[in-house]
């Protein structure tokens, strides 16, 4: 039976095939250039065809307000932001001077092969190199980076010789002056042909900020309880914890990668939760022998959240302060927020951002944590995120949350499709 | 497949320029080379009207005309295009709906003819019926599916957040399905 997905696929593509290629008519553009787009009185909106320029004076207003939201917010950004954010611990300049200069994502979009990886500038957005999926492998599936700005592992999943799949990690390493960035295969596998797993099988995934080890969640399909791994890279060791208690581990069927290291590269934070409802996020040693991951892991923080997903999280340096977003959804209002938990207490430290939606919204992630754990760089609403105001439809963006101040990275959204490392 | 309105050139490849500029009506006019196809494309799944389609797309490039010295980011004139059609689409079908209460005004209710021959019956009843849906739930089917967008692109199309997009997504393929069950 045919889905309504594929119905409407196929009828979306039936119709577009009625504009064959080069059949545009010619562009006539307006004599006249306001340098604001003003909506002029009706009596002037005379149609350059038919009765549609009220339709160009809404889409004029409308489509402009939706790109200059965010060169405003960040250009308020360069100048300072608002004054009535709080004092940031360091400058904006030296906020801005301390993220990476270099971000690693996947092309293509979700559900559909990712067949390459491209470095990029960040100030830029320039392409510095891209590498293909190596074969007999077929698509990459997650990416994470080191804390070098130059090492990438990523995972790729392909068909295994014999039946089944399986997936297998890359190292990537980026000179900006060297020679062509090129993938090496590590030693460790995380599904092979014989696995049971759930879907692809890999959930989150972290390289240490040493670039030494590799964390890894593997699903499996019930009553097979999910596995967190963590390979050593050089030593070739392996050690794996079981989840045996309720609820799902570090991956909840979202695109997200819920699993963090501290600067020690050594302790682990990583998201587990019941249900669309709660969840938490659990610290372990993992230089502790492998076992019951329940037992091994402490728990850090906990809390409700409102939609069904979850979202990146980040740890600090010093394991203390558990970074998430979380969102509460009331009245008709989400408060989205990006939320600093102790991991001692479990109590919110801070809100390192919090906007107020109207509607039903979520989908701010943390992306980095900047070493001194007081630079983020997230996906938010492109406004102040501490104004208290209620937003209505705001563009998103990818950029840089200090200090009460959230900055947009130039470039960064046009290239960001689907994962994205830094 | 992903559609073609994402893979030709981006405004990037231009220099800045000023309201008036040749820079800018060349840019402006290479843009159009390489995207108003896929645009009116776009616009015709959502309107079911290529007359409509091709105002509709003519307007987000004179729009764009003339914020073109604004743009800070010239990189940004594609996803502008994107959601300047897609508000455009949203404009011209309220514009229906207003004119069927105000049956005096002449307006292109349906799909035309030619239109309605050329893309057959069954998929002819999908887009009838995706027509039908809000327009959010519309627009975030048509940016998903037919375009393949990802749900941060679809997000940013349509100026709502990711998690929004996915409801409205789930939302809409349920109310589709339910409308072609009842056309069964």
């Amino acid at each position: 039976m045919i889905s309504t997905e594929e119905r409407l696929r196929a009828a979306a593509q039936a119709a577009a095939r009625t504009i064959p290629d080069g059949s545009a008519p010619p562009l006539r553009l307006p004599a006249e250039l306001p340098l604001r787009p003003a909506r002029r009185p009706r009596w002037l909106r005379a149609g350059w065809r038919r009765v549609v320029a009220p339709i160009a004076a809404a889409v004029a207003v409308v489509g402009v307000a939706a790109v200059s939201v965010t060169v405003s917010q960040l250009d308020r950004g360069q100048a300072g932001g608002p004054a009535s954010t709080p004092a940031s611990p360091i400058s904006r300049a030296a906020a801005l001077a301390s993220v990476p200069p270099y971000y690693a994502g996947l092309t293509g979009y979700p559900g559909q092969p990712h067949l390459t990886v491209v470095i990029r500038a960040l100030a830029t957005g320039r392409a510095l190199a891209t590498v293909a999926v190596p074969a007999p492998f077929t698509s990459f599936t997650r990416i994470s980076g080191a804390a070098d700005d130059r090492t990438f592992v990523l995972s790729a999943v392909g068909p295994r010789p014999g039946g089944g799949h399986e997936v297998a990690f890359f190292r990537l390493r980026f000179d900006p002056g060297g020679p062509a960035p090129r993938l090496t295969r590590l030693p460790v596998l995380a599904v092979s042909g014989s696995d049971k797993v759930l879907g692809p099988g890999l959930g989150g995934l972290a390289v240490s900020p040493d670039g030494r080890q590799l964390a890894f969640v593997v699903l499996r399909p019930p009553p097979l309880p999910p596995q967190l791994r963590v390979a050593g890279l050089t030593t070739g060791t392996e050690r794996t914890w079981v989840w045996n208690g309720p609820g799902w581990l570090a991956d909840n069927g979202q695109t997200v990668s819920p699993v963090a290291w501290a600067a020690d590269s050594r302790t682990l934070a990583f998201q587990q939760g019941h249900g669309f409802t709660s969840t938490s996020v659990r610290l372990l040693d993992t230089t502790r022998a492998g076992g019951d991951l329940r037992a091994a892991s402490r728990l850090a923080a906990a809390w409700q959240f409102a939609e069904d997903r979850t979202g990146n999280i980040a740890l600090s340096p010093d394991a203390g302060t558990v970074i998430s977003p979380v969102t509460v959804v009331s009245g008709g209002v989400s408060e989205l927020m990006i939320s600093e938990f102790s991991a001692a207490t479990g109590r919110v430290r801070e809100q390192a951002a919090h906007w107020r939606y109207a509607g039903t919204a979520g989908g701010q992630d943390v992306l980095w944590a900047g070493p001194g754990g007081r630079v983020l760089i997230v996906v938010g609403p492109a406004a102040s995120p501490l104004s208290g105001r209620l937003l209505h439809d705001p563009p998103w963006a990818v950029g840089v949350l200090t200090g009460g101040t959230f900055t947009p990275l130039p470039h960064a959204d046009a290239h960001y499709t689907d994962w994205i490392a830094f | 497949m992903k559609a073609d309105t994402t893979n030709a050139a981006t405004g990037r490849d231009f220099p800045g320029t000023g309201p008036g500029d040749a820079g800018a009506v060349a840019a402006v006019t290479r843009l159009y080379q390489g995207h108003a196809v896929g645009l009116i494309r776009l616009a015709v799944v959502m309107l079911g009207d290529r007359p409509a389609a091709e105002d509709v797309v003519q307007d987000a490039f004179a729009g764009l005309y003339r914020r073109w010295a604004k743009l800070a980011d010239h990189g940004k004139a594609l996803p502008y295009l994107r959601s300047a059609t897609i508000n455009g689409c949203r404009n011209e079908l309220r514009r229906r709906v207003r004119a069927r209460r105000q049956p005096a005004e002449t307006v292109t209710d349906a799909a035309s003819a030619e239109f309605a021959a050329l893309v057959g019956e069954d998929h002819r009843e999908v887009l009838d019926a995706l027509r039908r849906l809000p327009a959010r739930q519309r627009e975030a089917l048509v940016l998903r599916f037919y375009l393949d967008l990802s749900e941060r692109e679809v997000a940013t199309a349509m100026g709502v957040s990711p998690g929004t997009v996915k409801s409205t997504t789930a939302r809409g393929l349920a109310s589709l399905g339910r409308l072609l069950r009842e056309r069964a």
